[in-house]
């Protein structure tokens, strides 16, 4: 049955003699000579010739005219290729599908990129509601409920055909198109001196495409970015930003409740000063110092509290060097804990520099609960007066790790921002 | 999808940076310090001025201990 089949729709090309194969007979208007590049008349016997291709350079489309594809759960066949080219110069495949079931489908082909391409029926509307035309000043289109944005209007020719199309194909006829997107679909409008015809794209990754031929290659990676290419990073970025906005949640959440529960009982806070004069000038190394102490009390903790103790000095070109000394007289036991504070500045090349600070803050662990006998040992390079104000809080919460994690978190949203951006940007370059 | 591991990178480590950042704020972290133990602290109430020539040395000399 199919080499009779074979036998009745194959004819000689009535240009050059050599046998062509009609696939879609009764449905085909015109019918490309692979040979000679001559086009026929399909519509009647006498196979008159129609146009002639040039075919000095032949182009192998990537997959040969009678393969079967299925789409939609029908099975194709591939009856007919183009080669078109635009008014920048840009070139592109088509490959023209036939099912007896749902007539007629495109396969678009650039840069390694695909798009499954469904003729419309009716016309598609701009946003004032008139038809899309060329000349269509919106930058939008409607169709079945969908926006679609204005992405390009351009002219396209037809430079090579194989096989046989549902139209007559002419050499060098000029259509105007105009594309419009919605990743990962598209519409466009394509436009003769005659008709306009609307169609419906959309696009198809390259291994689904191989899988539709059932083809163990692998077809050309997709360089640049196609029109109505869905932007990969898109949905990363919406996911991370509803992620990240739940931790950072999260985070001020827990230092807005822990705050709340926070005691922030001041327990000391004084301006101190010391009359270095009469104290020996000791030496390590090279760097020589005198060494004092304060005397600051008892400092009681109340259950496993922390302690934040904040130190102001007025440094200029000089260091201080301060531990502070808890000790428990119950348990004779206590904790240290030192801060250096320096300031240094000036100016370099006439601009103005400087290096330490007068304010620093330390904040210590959980501190078993008891009466702490505080002393605090300090060194400086001061040689008249240490002065320094100390102010010590109980049970207070630490913002630095919190918002160190807050601005580490935003880091990939800005990351998944810009390559979203980019890629956009590379859409409309 | 290319490039999902960054995707589930991020995801794994925004919780724990989450787990971290809340940790610290309920457990209050703090900056190091180093233990002392067995100081007469009556001893140096009485007489404070004694610290540093009796006592500092000893606590920094046995690493706080």
């Amino acid at each position: 049955m199919a080499e009779k089949k074979e036998k009745t729709n194959r004819i000689d090309c009535t240009s050059c003699g050599a046998p062509v194969t009609i696939r879609v007979p009764g449905k085909s208007q015109s019918l490309a000579c692979d040979y000679c590049g001559s086009v026929l008349d399909t519509t009647s016997e006498a196979y008159q010739v129609i146009g002639k291709f040039n075919r000095d350079n032949k182009i192998k489309p990537l997959f040969e005219l009678g393969s079967r594809a299925v789409f939609e759960d029908e099975e194709f066949e591939l009856v007919g290729f183009l080669r078109k080219k635009d008014n920048y110069g840009s070139k592109w495949d088509e490959y023209l599908l036939y099912s007896p079931y749902l007539g007629y489908r495109y396969l678009s082909y650039w840069m390694g990129h695909w798009n499954y391409i469904t003729l419309l029926n009716g016309l598609v509307f701009d946003r004032y509601d008139t038809p899309v035309l060329p000349s269509s000043l919106s930058n939008q289109a409607n169709k079945n409920g969908t926006t679609y944005k204005k992405f390009f209007k351009y002219s396209a020719t037809v430079e090579y055909v194989i096989g046989e199309f549902n139209w007559r194909v002419k050499r060098g006829e000029k259509t105007s198109v105009v594309d419009y997107i919605n990743p990962p679909e598209s519409i466009s409008g394509e436009f003769n001196n005659n008709e306009a015809v609307y169609s419906h794209a959309l696009y198809v990754e390259p291994p689904a495409i191989a899988r539709a031929f059932q083809y163990d290659g692998e077809l050309p990676r997709p360089v640049h970015v196609a029109p109505n290419q869905p932007n990969p990073f898109k949905p990363r970025f919406w996911l991370g930003l509803v992620l990240g906005l739940v931790m950072i949640g999260t985070v001020i959440g827990s230092l807005v409740h822990y705050e709340s529960k926070a005691e922030n009982k001041i327990l000391y806070n004084k301006a101190l000063s010391k009359n270095l004069l009469s104290l020996p000038i000791k030496r390590e190394g090279v760097e020589r110092y005198k060494e004092f102490q304060w005397e600051l009390g008892d400092i009681e903790i109340n259950g496993d509290k922390n302690l934040e103790i904040e130190i102001s000095t007025a440094l200029k070109d000089q260091w201080m060097n301060l531990t502070f000394f808890l000790m428990n007289e119950e348990t004779q036991k206590g904790y240290s804990f030192t801060q250096l504070m320096s300031f240094y500045d000036g100016y370099s090349d006439g601009e103005y520099w400087s290096e330490g600070s007068n304010k620093e803050s330390l904040q210590t662990v959980k501190l078993k609960p008891g009466t702490y006998y505080t002393i605090v040992v300090g060194q400086t390079n001061l040689r008249r007066f240490a002065r320094a104000e100390i102010k010590i809080t109980r049970d207070v919460i630490g913002y630095a790790v919190p918002f160190t994690v807050i601005i580490i978190l935003f880091i990939p949203l800005i990351y998944y921002y810009l390559r979203k951006r980019f890629f956009e940007q590379r859409r409309n370059s | 999808m290319k490039h999902l591991w960054a995707l589930k990178y991020y995801i794994v480590f925004s919780v724990l940076a989450t787990v971290l950042a809340v940790g610290s704020i309920k457990e209050r972290w703090g900056g190091e310090s180093d233990e002392i133990d067995k100081v007469n602290v009556k001893s140096i109430r009485q007489n404070p001025g004694s610290f540093r020539s009796l006592y500092l040395p000893i606590i920094i000399y046995s690493g706080g201990k």
